[in-house]
């Protein structure tokens, strides 16, 4: 009896002993050092938009790999989390992050609707946050936070830009048809769109809603066609726009109409394929064949890296993690607050050349392109696609978008 | 929004299309089922396999022969083949152990199948949209007096029927056919007779699994852009379609597919955002009036 008792005892003792150590070893592994930074990417790395969400990781990677993942004398770590494109999961992970890694930089931006979530969760667990979503209300009064700063171009922006550059470029096409995403940045986009449209003397004489997980565009664009309109303007994004752009192309409506897309990337047109793409015309917030020292050298140093050319989406989320690398360097800290002073006002070279931080509403404001995509026959490399015919630079004064920060910081005037 | 005769029949045509695709998927699951007893929840990723395949094959060839116009044909014969082999050894291997056990063994290992093959396609393809070419002689529209429609699905319209009266004769009209059905009455008695039931099973499964891969390599021009889920969204509507038409019944499949591409291009019509649920309130409504399906036996 006492042999068992002090095996057993014995037993139980190097069990917790064990549990003990396991415990330590596994939670110093996963903790944070001292001496550490997290730069995190909580965006949509699966579903219709995780081939941009990828790119967006790879982006802060790169712009990390520029300072040798070290800032202010502080290794970098880099963590990501998926947002499955769903706004609930996005909080969910965002909040997570900031719990387990404490990061002092979290990139997303793929999904509007997932961005106006999260933005919330940036002020409310003060964490520094660059969103590429489209939805103008992320900069907006009411909606946005000091926390939160945008490098994409608003719909607002896009639609004065490419739609009103499409329509002076064109001013007999004025019967418009949309087919767009039913969600926050579909819904929105379709409405700045709109307005513009009629602003300049056109019509928007129909619009279709589809469902975000929508496969099949034959509907949509039967739809589209029977009204004859000059224009269809397609308001979708990632694999979403892909296949209705294909199918836009396989019912030979660019024989009957001309087609413009307000905004999108790189590898959705790479999904299209440029014998569906030729013709079309193509709004985009970066190029990679932008004629500057900013955008050669990124360019070259992710074709090095990654084997492939960048879309916006990269040069984007590598400008908000430059910027804001730069910004600790310039004001001596990690700290958010000061951060957010540092990046304030700032200008600087970035992808479109001159680019400003506006100190008002945390976007920056610069140039956004409209483009006629190529026959495969003109294309002189595979990303070939685009022509930019044109840009505009129309970004929502003070007097329209009055934002008045919550956050009272040292550096206000 | 007018509803002209080009929006009405422009839709019935689009549904047509997708449920007659379906339809030619719920072939092969159906033939699995009569034959098998086995619910192949890896027939989405074998439609899949095909599409990728034949995406490979055309890449590959076009660079061999130049211009995707023979490239395509090619690979609507080999990507098939290819299928069918991965479901032979699908059959052989994996799912022969589980025939005599609980019909929950069988439905785990088609489903745990279904996530390592997508995976296996992820690290293979990669998970980057890829742009599925058309066929040069079928590119471009067709004027049909009421509207413009795409040449592609034009084709799929035609040749589907084609292809499921070919099996049908096959099943129907010949020898091995009817070795087949024998197998299905009476598994037993045809063992007894001689035939080697084990090897019919063998190729049974990886004829539906090869159906299955040739409509992926079908559907590829209409779908598009290539990605992994790709098989999620079609096994779905391949299973209403088989309990709509009858599970186990060839012509319930055909019926079936027909009937809910048709309901889906009214819907679109009428009412848009009910376009991808109808298809599953069609199946409710057979299970509550006529569980076996339209044409369904047991």
């Amino acid at each position: 009896m006492k042999r068992k008792t002090c095996q057993s005892s014995l037993f139980v003792l190097s069990a917790t002993l064990f549990f003990a150590l396991f415990t330590v070893f596994f939670g110093l592994s996963s903790a944070t050092a001292a001496d550490e930074i997290v730069f995190a990417t909580v965006d949509d790395l699966s579903g219709p938009y995780a081939a941009s969400g990828d790119e967006g990781a790879k982006a802060v990677q790169l712009a990390l790999d520029e300072v040798g993942w070290k800032v202010l004398g502080k290794k970098v770590k880099f963590v990501k989390r998926d947002t499955q494109l769903k706004p609930a999961v996005g909080v969910r992970k965002f909040r997570e992050v900031v719990e387990q890694e404490h990061p002092v930089f979290v990139q997303s931006g793929c999904s509007s609707a997932v961005q106006l979530a999260m933005q919330e969760v940036a002020a409310d667990t003060k964490t520094l946050f660059w969103t590429q979503g489209w939805a103008s209300k992320l900069t907006s009064a009411g909606t946005v936070n000091r926390y939160t700063f945008r490098w994409d171009s608003s719909n607002f922006a896009i639609a004065n830009s490419s739609v009103a550059g499409f329509m002076k470029k064109f001013p007999e096409a004025k019967t418009f048809f949309s087919i767009t995403m039913d969600y926050a940045w579909g819904t929105d986009m379709y409405t700045e769109a709109k307005a513009v449209v009629e602003k300049m003397g056109g019509k928007m004489i129909g619009n279709v809603y589809t469902p975000i997980k929508e496969t099949d565009y034959s509907g949509a664009i039967t739809k589209a066609l029977s009204a004859k309109p000059d224009v269809i303007m397609l308001n979708l994004y990632g694999s979403p726009l892909i296949k209705c752009a294909r199918a836009t192309a396989e019912f030979g409506a660019k024989d009957r109409a001309k087609v413009l897309i307000p905004a999108d990337g790189l590898t959705m047109l790479r999904g299209i394929g440029a014998e569906a793409l030729a013709g079309m015309y193509v709004g985009s917030h970066w190029w990679h064949t932008a004629d500057n020292a900013f955008s050669k050298s990124l360019v070259e140093r992710f074709k090095k890296k990654y084997n492939t050319i960048p879309s916006y989406y990269v040069a984007a989320n590598y400008v908000g993690a430059q910027q804001t690398i730069q910004a600790m360097e310039r004001c001596g800290s990690t700290d958010v607050n000061k951060v957010i002073c540092a990046l304030e006002g700032h200008k600087y070279d970035g992808p479109t050349g001159k680019e400003t931080i506006r100190a008002f509403d945390h976007q920056v404001v610069h140039p956004f392109l409209l483009g006629l995509a190529k026959k495969p026959s003109e294309m002189k490399y595979p990303d070939d696609y685009l022509n930019i015919i044109g840009s505009g630079e129309v970004y929502r004064t003070y007097k329209q978008n009055p934002v008045v920060w919550k956050l009272k910081l040292p550096c206000d005037k | 929004m007018e509803l002209s005769m080009s929006l009405i029949l422009g839709q019935l045509f689009n549904g047509l299309v997708w449920g007659i695709v379906l339809g030619l998927l719920a072939v092969g699951l159906t033939i699995i089922f009569g034959m098998l007893d086995v619910i192949n929840f890896a027939h989405g990723v074998m439609y899949m396999v095909g599409a990728y395949a034949a995406f490979t094959f055309i890449l590959t060839l076009t660079g061999l022969l130049g211009g995707s116009g023979a490239s395509f044909w090619i690979a609507l014969f080999l990507a098939p083949i290819v299928v069918g082999l991965v479901g032979l050894v699908i059959e052989f291997f994996l799912l022969r152990p589980m025939y005599d056990r609980d019909i929950t063994y069988q439905l785990l290992l088609t489903f745990g199948l279904t996530l390592i093959i997508q995976e296996l396609v992820i690290i293979i393809w990669g998970s980057m949209p890829m742009s599925f070419p058309t066929p040069k002689i079928l590119r471009g529209v067709v004027d049909l007096g009421f509207m413009f429609y795409p040449k592609y699905r034009l084709f799929i319209l035609i040749i589907t029927p084609l292809i499921m009266l070919g099996v049908w004769l096959f099943l129907e009209k010949t020898k091995y056919g009817s070795i087949i059905r024998a197998g299905t009455e009476d598994k037993e008695m045809a063992n007894l007779l001689g035939i080697n039931i084990r090897r019919v099973f063998t190729i049974i499964f990886s004829f539906g699994a090869a159906m299955a891969g040739l409509t992926g390599v079908l559907a590829g021009p209409v779908i598009g852009s290539l990605q992994p889920d790709l098989g999620n969204a079609v096994l779905l509507g391949s299973f209403v379609v088989v309990v709509v038409g009858g599970m186990g019944s060839f012509g319930g499949a055909i019926l079936g597919g027909i009937l809910v591409g048709l309901t889906k291009g009214i819907t679109t019509m009428i009412w848009p955002p009910a376009s991808n649920v109808i298809m599953f309130v069609l199946m409710a409504l057979i299970l509550v009036f006529r569980p076996q399906g339209l044409l369904g036996k047991r």
